[in-house]
């Protein structure tokens, strides 16, 4: 490692290194011959080699402490998710709702949020990949109780769903900006409308991944964020005729929603941001993806 | 675009590495559970990238720098927000290790010593001495250049020399690290 060969006074880290045979012949040489012209350099090179531990044997200590059965466990799940598994987070009642969860798990298959929770699940601890993933909201299958779904709207629908993510769910995904850019290309080409990660953006919203669904026959998609890091988010729309509108609030199950539609597309940004910002995020979201 | 080979790969061995990814977690945060998420975490990230990771380099390495990178950038300072782990990692490592290490009182020492070093300090002699990185692997496991890490070893070696010249090693802590 001759480039660290210097010209002036040996330093620190050239002592150290020497001491950790990193430097090359002959820069070992040149230290080794300043250090005994000069005693200073000498007591220092001193000082450095009793700052040596048996560092190797020390920490190897740590090594037979560690819960390797449960690590292993960990891993296992990490790459066999089991998807009968349904944390309780994600099957709690969803806040502020009247009628609403138990009314839900009456309804003769056993009700679409487990099975939507189950999906959330496998979608996690699939790795949280940033691409397009078909999955099925309530109402666009006629034994998920359609009649009761579509009359309710594909903004309830959204609701419950959105109603299901929580931090972890989208954490760990979304790191990669080339996979978030294909993710919302994919979901660009199933809407037909031009949707790129920078225009989907606003702070303080980070852009986690991007989901095809279908809704009542409708295609619909889900833009996932978490805002400042932990408060998922979803910026959702719909294909379909409808009647324009400028910005409306409403609040489900606990979450904000602001919504407007254009001729071909229904809007919604929902979460459980304060009002005023969530309008703010909405706004800029209209002018630049209406 | 994904590189299935390197998917098997990682996915084949990442087995091996669990518990030296668990002591790295519990060198950088002090904290048993800290350690285990970023296992956890790890592998998560380790297998979603593994297209990205290039045969034929070292796994362990590779491994070693998602986790790391995930402590810096995710859970630490999760866990200063919280108060929890970070401040007090030196008492925590050492009073959970206290039980298997006791009777090795010179490793204990050791790692009280070290511990007690800054954070940057700590992570470099650890990747260094304990893991046995060369300073160009440890400069890219920790992102930073070469001659960072020599500075960072140059410190903490000055720091650890003082303390054995003293003959009360592991004892003082002057707050003075940075």
């Amino acid at each position: 490692m001759s480039n660290w060969r210097d010209q002036g006074p040996v330093t620190d880290e050239q002592l150290v290194a020497y001491l950790d045979g990193m430097l090359d012949d002959d820069t070992a040489a040149n230290v080794e011959r300043e250090v005994k012209l000069d005693r200073k350099l000498e007591a220092r090179l001193d000082l450095l080699r009793r700052g040596d531990r048996q560092f190797e044997e020390a920490y190897g200590a740590l090594l037979t402490e560690a819960p390797e059965k449960k690590l292993q466990e960990i891993l296992k799940r990490v790459k066999e998710p089991p998807p009968e598994v349904v944390p309780p987070e994600l099957t709690r009642p969803a806040p502020r709702v009247v009628g609403g969860p138990a009314q839900i798990r009456s309804e003769p298959w056993g009700g679409w949020r487990v099975l939507a929770a189950a999906i959330v699940l496998l979608a996690v601890f699939a790795g949280g990949l940033f691409s397009s993933r078909l999955l099925e909201l309530p109402g666009s299958q006629p034994q998920m109780a359609s009649d009761t779904w579509t009359k309710k709207g594909w903004r309830a629908a959204v609701a419950e769903y959105q109603s299901l993510f929580i931090t972890q769910t989208l954490e760990n995904t979304g790191k990669d900006a080339q996979q978030r850019a294909e993710g919302m290309r994919a979901v660009s080409e199933y809407l037909g409308l031009d949707l790129t990660a920078e225009k989907v953006t606003v702070g303080p919203l980070q852009l986690k991944r991007a989901n095809v669904l279908k809704f009542g026959g409708k295609k619909l998609v889900q833009v996932a964020y978490l805002a400042d890091g932990k408060t998922p988010v979803s910026f959702c729309i719909i294909k379909g005729k409808r009647k324009p509108h400028d910005l409306k609030q409403e609040q489900r199950l606990g979450l904000n929603i602001v919504y407007w539609d254009s001729d071909d597309f229904g809007f919604m940004v929902i979460g459980d941001v304060p009002k005023s910002e969530l309008d703010r995020i909405a706004r800029t979201l209209q002018q630049r993806v209406s | 675009m994904m590189g299935d080979g390197s998917h098997e790969i990682v996915s084949a061995e990442i087995g091996a590495y669990l518990t030296r990814l668990w002591r790295y977690g519990l060198v950088l945060s002090g904290d048993r559970d800290a350690a285990e998420d970023l296992v956890q975490a790890t592998c998560v990230r380790a297998l979603e990238r593994a297209h990205q990771f290039r045969e034929g380099t070292r796994l362990d390495r590779w491994l070693f720098s998602i986790l790391n990178s995930i402590w810096k950038n995710e859970l630490r300072s999760q866990k200063i927000r919280t108060g929890a782990g970070f401040v007090s990692a030196e008492e925590a490592l050492i009073a959970d290790g206290a039980a298997e290490v006791e009777t090795n009182i010179f490793a204990r020492q050791v790692l009280a010593e070290v511990q007690a070093l800054p954070e940057v300090q700590r992570e470099t002699v650890f990747l260094v001495y304990a893991e046995g990185l060369t300073y160009k692997e440890a400069a890219e496991t920790l992102d930073v250049p070469v001659g960072t890490i020599m500075s960072r070893l140059a410190a903490a070696r000055a720091k650890l020399g003082e303390l054995n010249q003293e003959g009360a090693p592991g004892k003082r802590r002057t707050g003075q690290d940075r």
